[in-house]
């Protein structure tokens, strides 16, 4: 479904940040890319959905050179959620945010007011489609982002810290959208720093920023405590209270 | 993504000068277009570009220059010396007449705006907003009237950020900018946002600003002024004294 083959990146006038880094992504695998600050994640993602583009390699979605795409025929296989919800609304209301997507497309004007409404349905907005995005709540904004990315239907997801400030509530439901995406076969980029999350969520990890980086099934990620200190992530609570029970006497 | 933000860094003496001492000059400048005829104002303005090349900011200054001159100048030339109905008026071609009386005129604004586009342009590209800012706090300016002179400048990095997050979101939705009218489209979609994420902003940093006390005191206290000299001092005084007696000597020979 991905495919990142020996990609290379430096920004103008800094160090590279990525070297040779290959990886595959298949339909239903979920894969979340950790480090530290300021370790390239994010970038890593904008070179996935067409925004940035790599300085040697290639990256393949859904089996076609990103290289060849615009932006825009990116978009049609690679839907992002950026980090920052108020940062990427740009309509009226949410219904208006949701539906831009669609209509870019050339959807039939029918079938975008269905996938609108099973995008908003899906993200707990019934109720606030005719609502100003700024006017929301912080979680509702973060699900109108994310409610416009998944009207496209996109076959690669990249997830940008999706869970950052969400409560309880807000944080099952969007588990329960990876999970539903996930076995529509979508493959799933997961950038995050909360790793009980990567550990309940994620299938595979990308360390960046620890070395060479590398693809990881997730348990033996965090089997590897080097690994997990190099990248400068936290253990997930579940394993470090395994961890704690086992040392006892 | 690139900066809008004008300003570059630099050690020349006009980078160095305390931002008061440069408010001064533009203060000048403002009461020499009372007395200049309109090819002295062109032929500041070519000084000032030329000037702006001599301290590597050339390039910045002559683009802004030429991006924000260029529209009025235009209109300006069009309106006065094509559309407005004046005695001289001479057929030109076709329907088309023009009158010398109103390009004459349209030289005398255009050269007037395009001196001071230039001298402001040179004051923004070697002065931060920051130091800006400070060396108003330092003159015992109100906080809150420095903070709206200095605010506009200081924001242009954040709001470029902003534009750059929106057109990316959008983009990365499918939005095509391979056209002109593509482009249009995309900007009047991007403005809008930008002014309400300005509205909500402006909201969220006075409450930030009254938060950390801003206007607790009448004056606010500098911890790192801008450099400044008894000679740079008196040079401002003498650049204000000559902008107000040039000033009054063109009001009174009027």
């Amino acid at each position: 479904m991905l495919v990142v083959e020996d990609v290379s990146f430096a920004y103008p006038g800094s160090p590279p940040l990525f070297e040779h880094l290959s990886l595959r992504a298949g339909a239903g695998e979920i894969i979340a890319v950790v480090g530290r600050n300021g370790a390239g994640k994010s970038t890593f993602l904008r070179l996935l959905n067409g925004l940035l583009r790599p300085d040697r390699g290639a990256i393949f979605a859904a089996g076609t050179p990103t290289a060849k795409l615009k932006i825009n025929e990116i978009a049609a296989l690679v839907g992002t959620l950026f980090q920052t919800p108020e940062q990427q609304l740009f309509a009226g209301t949410a219904q208006e945010e949701v539906r831009f997507g669609p209509l870019q497309f050339g959807l039939d004007k029918d079938v975008a007011e269905r996938r609108v409404e099973a995008a908003l349905r899906r993200c707990g907005l019934e109720g606030s489609g005719s609502v100003h995005p700024l006017d929301l709540g912080y979680a509702e904004r973060r699900f109108v982002a994310l409610a416009s990315v998944l009207v496209n239907q996109p076959r690669i997801l990249l997830l940008d810290e999706p869970q950052r400030g969400l409560d309880r509530i807000w944080l099952g439901r969007l588990e329960t959208i990876i999970r539903e995406e996930r076995e529509a076969g979508r493959a799933i980029i997961l950038v995050c720093h909360d790793m009980d999350f990567v550990l309940r969520n994620a299938s595979a990890v990308l360390a960046l920023g620890a070395g060479h980086p590398r693809l990881m099934e997730t348990g033996a990620f965090f089997r590897d405590r080097d690994l997990v200190a190099q990248a400068s992530v936290t253990m997930p609570a579940r394993l470090q209270l395994e961890a704690l029970l086992a040392d006892r006497p | 993504m690139r900066s809008w933000s004008i300003h570059r860094p630099g050690s020349s003496a006009l980078h160095r000068a305390n931002p008061l001492t440069k408010l001064a000059a533009l203060l000048l400048l403002a009461a020499l277009l009372f007395v200049l005829p309109w090819p002295g104002a062109w032929a500041g303005t070519l000084l000032l570009l030329t000037a702006a090349f001599g301290l590597h900011i050339g390039g910045v200054v002559l683009r802004r220059y030429l991006v924000l001159a260029t529209p009025f100048l235009i209109a300006v030339f069009i309106f006065h010396g094509l559309i407005v109905d004046r005695p001289d008026r001479m057929p030109l071609a076709a329907f088309l007449s023009y009158s010398q009386e109103g390009l004459t005129y349209a030289a005398v604004l255009g050269g007037r705006i395009s001196l001071m586009l230039a001298g402001s342009l040179l004051f923004v590209a070697t002065t931060h907003p920051a130091a800006l800012l400070r060396s108003l706090d330092v003159a015992r300016m109100p906080p809150g009237l420095s903070f709206l002179l200095a605010s506009p400048l200081l924001l242009i990095d954040e709001f470029t950020k902003r534009a750059g997050a929106i057109r990316d979101a959008q983009q990365a939705r499918g939005m095509r900018v391979n056209t002109f009218s593509d482009r249009l489209r995309a900007l009047r979609l991007l403005t809008l946002p930008l002014v309400t994420l300005a509205l909500a902003d402006a909201q969220e940093r006075s409450g930030v600003l009254n938060a950390r006390a801003f206007r607790a005191f009448p004056r606010r206290a500098v911890l790192s002024p801008p450099p400044d000299t008894a000679l740079e001092r008196r040079l401002r005084h003498a650049l204000v004294a000559a902008s107000v007696l040039l000033v009054g000597c063109a009001l009174w020979l009027r």
